[in-house]
This record gives C-alpha cells, sequence and structure tokens, in this order.
C-alpha cells in the first residue's frame, strides 16, 4: 500500500501541495479502510496509479476552466488554459499507449508553426524582391538616362511606381504596426 | 448498465446519502456501490466539487490511530439537493415519455 501511494504521490507534483495532501489522505483513508495491503490488491481496486491519477487530474483539469469562466481576466484565463494542456499532456504521456497519440499531437502542432514561419518568409521575400527590381530600374533609368531621355524616364517611373505601389500596400496592411 | 450516470446526478446521489447521516469515503462509496455501479476511484473527484461548492463539510474522527474524514451536508447542500430533485423529475418523465412512445405526433 505504501509503495502505491509513492508513486501516486509522485505523480501529482504539479498540484498545489494543500490539494495534493488531500488527495493522498483521501486514498491511504480509502485503502486502509477497505483493508487493501498489497499492491496488487490496491491496483485491483483502484487502477494503476497512472491510471487513478489520470482520472483525478483530467477532472481537475476541466474545473480548472470551469471556474475560470466566472470571474477571472483573459490572461489569467489563458495561463490556466496552458496549464490545463500540460496536464492533459502529462495524463497522455502517463501510458504507453497513448504516447504515439502524443507525439501526433506534437507534430501537429509542430507542422503549424512550420506553416506560419513559412508564410512570414514568403510575404518577407515578395517585398525584398519587389524593392530590388524597383532600386534596379531606377539606377538603370538614371544610367541611360544620357543616352536616351525616353527610356531613361521610363526606367524612373517604373522604378518610383513600384516602389510607390508597395507603400501604398504596406501602409494599408501593416498600417496599425507603421 | 449501458447508461452513465451524469455528474449531476453523482452529485445528487452522494447528497441524498449524507441527508441521512454522515459518511467518510470508504463507506460512501460502498454505499453507493451497493445500487448504482460506480468506480471506486470516481468518488473522490465528486466530494471535492461537493465541498468546493460549500455543498458539504469535512470533520475528522479519531480511527484506530489514525483519522477518518467524514462528510456532512450543509444548508445549502440541502438546497442543491431539492434542485437536483426537482431537475432530475423534469428529466425522468421527458425521457419517459419518448421512450414508451408517448409523444404527441
Amino acid at each position: 500500500m505504501t509503495d502505491y501511494l509513492a508513486q501516486f504521490t509522485a505523480l501529482f507534483a504539479q498540484l498545489q501541495p494543500a490539494e495534493r495532501e488531500e488527495v493522498l489522505e483521501f486514498y491511504r483513508e480509502y485503502l486502509l479502510d477497505a483493508q487493501l495491503d498489497t499492491y496488487a490488491a490496491c491496483v485491483a481496486e483502484l487502477g494503476t496509479p497512472k491510471q487513478l491519477a489520470r482520472k483525478i487530474l483530467a477532472d481537475y483539469s476541466i474545473r480548472f476552466n470551469e471556474n475560470l469562466d466566472d470571474h477571472q481576466t483573459t490572461h489569467q484565463k489563458s495561463k490556466a488554459n496552458i496549464r490545463a494542456i500540460w496536464l492533459i499532456g502529462l495524463a497522455l504521456l502517463s501510458t504507453p499507449i497513448t504516447i504515439p497519440v502524443a507525439i501526433a499531437v506534437l507534430a501537429v502542432m509542430a507542422s503549424l508553426g512550420v506553416v506560419v514561419i513559412a508564410l512570414l518568409f514568403t510575404a518577407i521575400a515578395i517585398i525584398v524582391g519587389i524593392t530590388v527590381l524597383a532600386l534596379t530600374s531606377l539606377t538603370a533609368g538614371i544610367g541611360v538616362f544620357s543616352q536616351s531621355l525616353w527610356t531613361g524616364l521610363f526606367y524612373i517611373g517604373a522604378g518610383l511606381a513600384a516602389i510607390g505601389a508597395e507603400l501604398l500596400f504596406s501602409q494599408s496592411s501593416f498600417g496599425s504596426l507603421i | 448498465m449501458a447508461i452513465q450516470i451524469s455528474s449531476e446526478l453523482l452529485d445528487g446521489c452522494v447528497l441524498a446519502l449524507l441527508k441521512t447521516e454522515d459518511y467518510y469515503g470508504y463507506a460512501l462509496t460502498q454505499k453507493l456501490q451497493a445500487i448504482i455501479p460506480v468506480s471506486e476511484s470516481t468518488l473522490y473527484p465528486v466530494l471535492r466539487r461537493l465541498k468546493k461548492n460549500g455543498w458539504v463539510t469535512t470533520y475528522d474522527q479519531a480511527y484506530q490511530g489514525r483519522n477518518r474524514r467524514y462528510y456532512q451536508l450543509t444548508t445549502n447542500g440541502t438546497q442543491q439537493l431539492n434542485i437536483i430533485q426537482q431537475d432530475w423529475h423534469h428529466f425522468y418523465q421527458a425521457i419517459n415519455t419518448l421512450l414508451k412512445g408517448d409523444a404527441p405526433a
């Protein structure tokens, strides 16, 4: 029974000490009253320490969110949500069968992150590309200005138009940032 | 029994048992299990919720050199029990109407 409770307690590291003590006390009393002395008898009654801990932790994480809906700020809520996610993650890791599930969830999250970064890079590359093209056109225009007035004017005009369009676009899409 | 007992109903069942006398964890589990199929491990979360909502209080009593924590119904708990009883009554009637095929066309 001592072994069972020791293993069980180890799984509650993320709870407040007072909470942890209360859970432990409840099950210690329960096992004493049920007169279950051996580890095997405890498992037969309550399941393995991991199974029992998972049930209790899952219940905690759900109630974290319930309480938060009443009276807490968004910041605290998101913090508690992160905590809930951690608890669920830990619960998933507590049995070998669910580890592949946890890996799959992580992989999906990682790939989403990569997609977001890739999109950002694409946007930056497009902006840089257009700027380089416009500046080249501008320089070329100035370069040929002395040889051919109209060709020079055309390239300068094209370069300036491209930069202008880019500024207008960035103003409208990142207006709040600039 | 294939029908799952919802947490509201489980709250109600525990509150109703505590209406007659105070119980400690193991005795309460035994009492419940004698009537409905609940797993040994589900009761702690229920009792914790009931206590947090102020529907039960606890007190410790020495027993063979250790403590037993007893659960006791509060006034709020009695009110909550009445609410659950009424809710259940309505739900029971509604489901019965459907299951018997008595629903108006």
